[in-house]
């Protein structure tokens, strides 16, 4: 419990809290020292599904706007990277924050059809963004398959001053791969990320969201400008979309139009709400756990499911594969946290950290 | 704000313990893999995939998704011919094959992510299936040093340092194809078109078609593409229809051939249909499309028919198939995992005759080599360095039998080889 508003306003309040994030800062430098590079790679897919849900979570948790169009966004910073960064030799941090902008000037051309739309209506222009996305990807070739049908991202440059994360950096005695640099520079990014939107939902900003959230002529009365927070809301949601496609490509190496757009398009962006439900709709830190949860927890499953024995039948050679595993399974806990816990992983979190504040006593 | 200065010194010292403890223990980077692998007195030592007794070869694969109904078969074909080879001991008789599947989706970023998490795990891969995965992962496998069999025939492949692809490509099928359909199949002076998938597999038939063109000095009629997915095909069968189009030539996979063929069959649209091999799966076309794909449909692949006795190859193959995988159907995409596990086998053998089942190892093995032998199965490639391999320039132009054949298609003109393919370049 908060007793003074300067106490009210720090951003990690109390010992157990100080505590805990010693405890991540710890394991974020560590990690990558620990683990394989193959479990990186798949956490820098993590973290840039968290970026992406966190922008999203800020868009549908906060303020209420559902978008299934965010994919569409994700594929604006996946393509200043490869146009960019990969094909005209760009620095970092030049692409990444044409990457940005880019992605926030969409959004904020997108934002205006939310202030006439709402619910199912606003879902359906949502939609339509990624299918709209499809056919401008599909005919602008040059842009999207400049190397036989791919486009290609590892080549772009990862270097902030002298710190190189695509070659793997070089601390004197130690060298590091590109994984584990990676690593490093997108949970750093997440965290930013984090901060970023945390802070913005305690501010006034963040207040005008839920308040239009929960009832945007309410919001309008206390003089609440629900236009302009719609807009603002799809902007930011759009450039973390963006910031999270920079991260994706530079992750996989390769990027392909089809799989950022149409119907595999619709699917990562059912994912990303898939995420933010599952991790628990308006928070942070729900946006990360989620991720963690439907990202990797896929790829746990695709790493141990050959083996792994379904009613006595191995997947790959039974009834049911790995990636329809994956589909079931995901599709079942959706299910079960929307009836059990809407709340999601957050929820769960808050639980434990209640527990460990409260303790001996329990409340 | 003097707390706030206080956590700050806090969090800028924990960071900095942090980052000095790291220092003092980084990891290099892989890199190609290179090191061990070479064992002494002919044993190789262990190495990625290796562990000194069982070798692990990866298959990245679709086993979900649409294109499963290919994925799948292929990949009981490499299944069956490593445990034909481990009922003998294994490779050189010593060292057993397991296989490490994974669903790939027919994605090239879902590929990527699952060979990064397969690579340090085998020694190669038997199968990378799908044009568009094998050409994103080009690269990575350049830069990891590893050797992987494409489950695609895009002529692209020929000359790729890492690549060890195993018949005549898709370009060949097509200018047999076509040759074929011009000369011997009775369309001559007629107007040939193209349906094909919108990505890499779509244009080595358009590849094809265009060589073919030329050498025949004809001009093409109608090229259109789809969208893999796409689920109505009215307009692109009307266009083809409004194109006058006499044949066409059709780079898709089943499910989307069935789509095609079942609206052309709809608007009566009756061209003659030049599929390239991976158009084809027996189950799809048993129902309605029966008796319109046994009339207007030929196949453009590469093999005999589906006989013990046709050649070694296939004698070994469907021996292997009874006892190993029973109730799997015959299916021509059994040829192919088992081509590529025969391929495999070969690299392998001269990698374990050398005692070097490293990265850099196998790929000098793989051009040691002079001949990839499908034991009659499919034409024989010729190896070597990659400048120097020369792939089967035959086609097998099948026809659409239902009842007739196990797979489905039986041979119509076995082993053509055109002049026009003949003249096809693998160096431009």
């Amino acid at each position: 419990m908060t007793l003074s508003h300067a106490a009210d306003l720090r951003t990690i309040r109390g010992p157990w809290r100080i505590a805990f994030s010693v405890v991540l800062v710890a394991v974020f430098f560590a990690l990558p020292v620990l683990i394989s590079d193959a479990t990186l790679g798949t956490l820098i897919l993590c973290g840039a599904f968290a970026i992406g849900a966190i922008g999203l979570n800020l868009l549908i948790g906060l303020t209420g706007q559902v978008s299934l169009g965010h994919a569409a966004f994700v594929a604006i910073g996946a393509y200043c990277t490869s146009y960019l960064g990969d094909g005209r030799g760009w620095p970092f941090l030049a692409y990444f924050a044409t990457a940005i902008v880019l992605g926030l000037v969409a959004g904020a051309v997108i934002g205006p059809f939310a202030l006439r739309l709402r619910g199912n209506y606003l879902v359906i222009v949502t939609i339509g963004l990624v299918f709209v996305s499809e056919h401008v990807l599909r005919n602008w070739e040059s842009l999207t398959r400049p190397v036989r049908g791919t486009a290609p991202t590892r080549d772009a440059a990862v270097a902030i001053g002298p710190l190189d994360f695509g070659a793997g950096l070089d601390l004197g005695s130690a060298l590091y791969t590109r994984e584990q640099s990676m690593f490093w520079l997108t949970w750093a990014l997440v965290a930013l990320a984090a901060v970023v939107a945390h802070n913005l939902t305690r501010s006034r900003v963040g207040r005008a969201m839920q308040a239009v959230r929960d009832r945007d002529l309410a919001a309008e009365v206390i003089g609440v400008e629900p236009g302009r927070t719609k807009i603002g809301a799809f902007a930011v949601a759009s450039a973390m979309a963006a910031a999270a496609g920079v991260i994706y490509a530079l992750g996989l190496g390769a990027i392909d139009y089809q799989e950022l757009s149409g119907i595999h398009g619709l699917f990562m962006s059912i994912t990303f709400v898939a995420i933010i439900i599952l991790g628990g709709l308006g928070t942070v830190h729900g946006s990360i756990l989620g991720a963690l949860l439907v990202v990797y927890g896929q790829r746990l499953i695709a790493n141990e499911g050959a083996a792994m024995p379904i009613l006595g039948i191995p997947v790959e050679r039974g009834w049911m594969s790995t990636g329809e595993l994956n589909g079931v399974l995901f599709g079942g806990l959706i299910i079960v946290f929307l009836l059990l816990e809407p709340r999601g992983l957050a929820a769960l979190w808050a639980r434990v950290r209640t527990w460990f504040q409260g303790w001996p006593f329990a409340y | 704000m003097q707390h706030l200065r206080r956590r700050t010194t806090a969090g800028i010292t924990i960071t900095a313990l942090c980052l000095a403890a790291l220092a003092a223990c980084g990891r290099a980077d892989s890199g190609s893999g290179s090191s061990g692998g070479q064992g002494s007195a002919g044993a190789p030592a262990e190495a990625p995939g290796f562990d000194g007794t069982t070798i692990t070869v990866g298959a990245l694969t679709p086993t979900s998704g649409r294109v499963a109904v290919i994925g799948n078969p292929v990949t009981v074909g490499n299944q069956i011919y490593f445990d034909m080879i481990n009922e003998s001991g294994g490779i050189a008789g010593k060292y057993p094959v397991e296989v490490l599947v994974r669903d790939s989706k027919y994605e090239s970023t879902t590929a990527a992510q699952e060979y990064q998490a397969t690579k340090d795990e085998v020694s190669m891969y038997v199968q990378l299936l799908g044009t568009q995965v094998v050409s994103s992962l080009l690269p990575d496998l350049a830069q990891d040093g590893i050797v992987a069999s494409p489950a695609s025939l895009d002529s692209f492949w020929v000359r790729e340092q890492n690549l060890l692809p195993w018949g005549g490509p898709y370009q060949i099928q097509v200018v047999n194809g076509v040759d074929w359909y011009l000369t011997e199949g009775g369309g001559e002076g007629e107007t040939i078109c193209s349906l094909t998938q919108d990505d890499a597999y779509g244009a080595t038939g358009r590849d094809g078609l265009a060589f073919v063109a030329e050498q025949h000095g004809i001009k093409l009629g109608k090229q259109v593409q789809f969208t893999l997915g796409t689920t109505d095909y009215t307009t692109h069968i009307n266009q083809l229809k409004g194109a006058g189009c006499d044949a066409v030539l059709l780079t898709a996979t089943p499910a989307d051939t069935a789509g095609a063929l079942g609206k052309a069959a709809q608007v009566g649209f009756e061209p003659q249909w030049l599929g390239q091999s991976p158009t084809w799966l027996k189950p799809l076309f048993e129902g309605d499309l029966k008796d319109y794909a046994e009339k207007n449909l030929v196949i453009l692949a590469e093999g005999g028919s589906w006989d013990k006795s046709a050649s070694k190859g296939m004698g070994d193959m469907i021996a292997a198939l009874e006892k190993y995988s029973p109730d799997t159907p015959a299916d021509w995409y059994l040829t192919v995992g088992w081509t590529q596990a025969r391929a495999t086998h070969q690299v392998l053998e001269a990698a374990v005759e050398r005692g070097d089942l490293s990265r850099d190892g196998l790929i000098e093995a793989m051009n040691s080599l002079d001949t990839i032998t499908a034991d009659g199965m499919f034409g024989d490639y010729g190896w070597g360095a990659p400048e120097e391999r020369e792939p089967p320039r035959t086609s097998t132009i099948y026809a659409v039998d239902i009842d007739g054949s196990p797979m489905g298609i039986t041979p119509k003109a076995q082993d053509y080889t055109s002049d026009a393919a003949a003249e096809y370049s693998f160096d431009d």
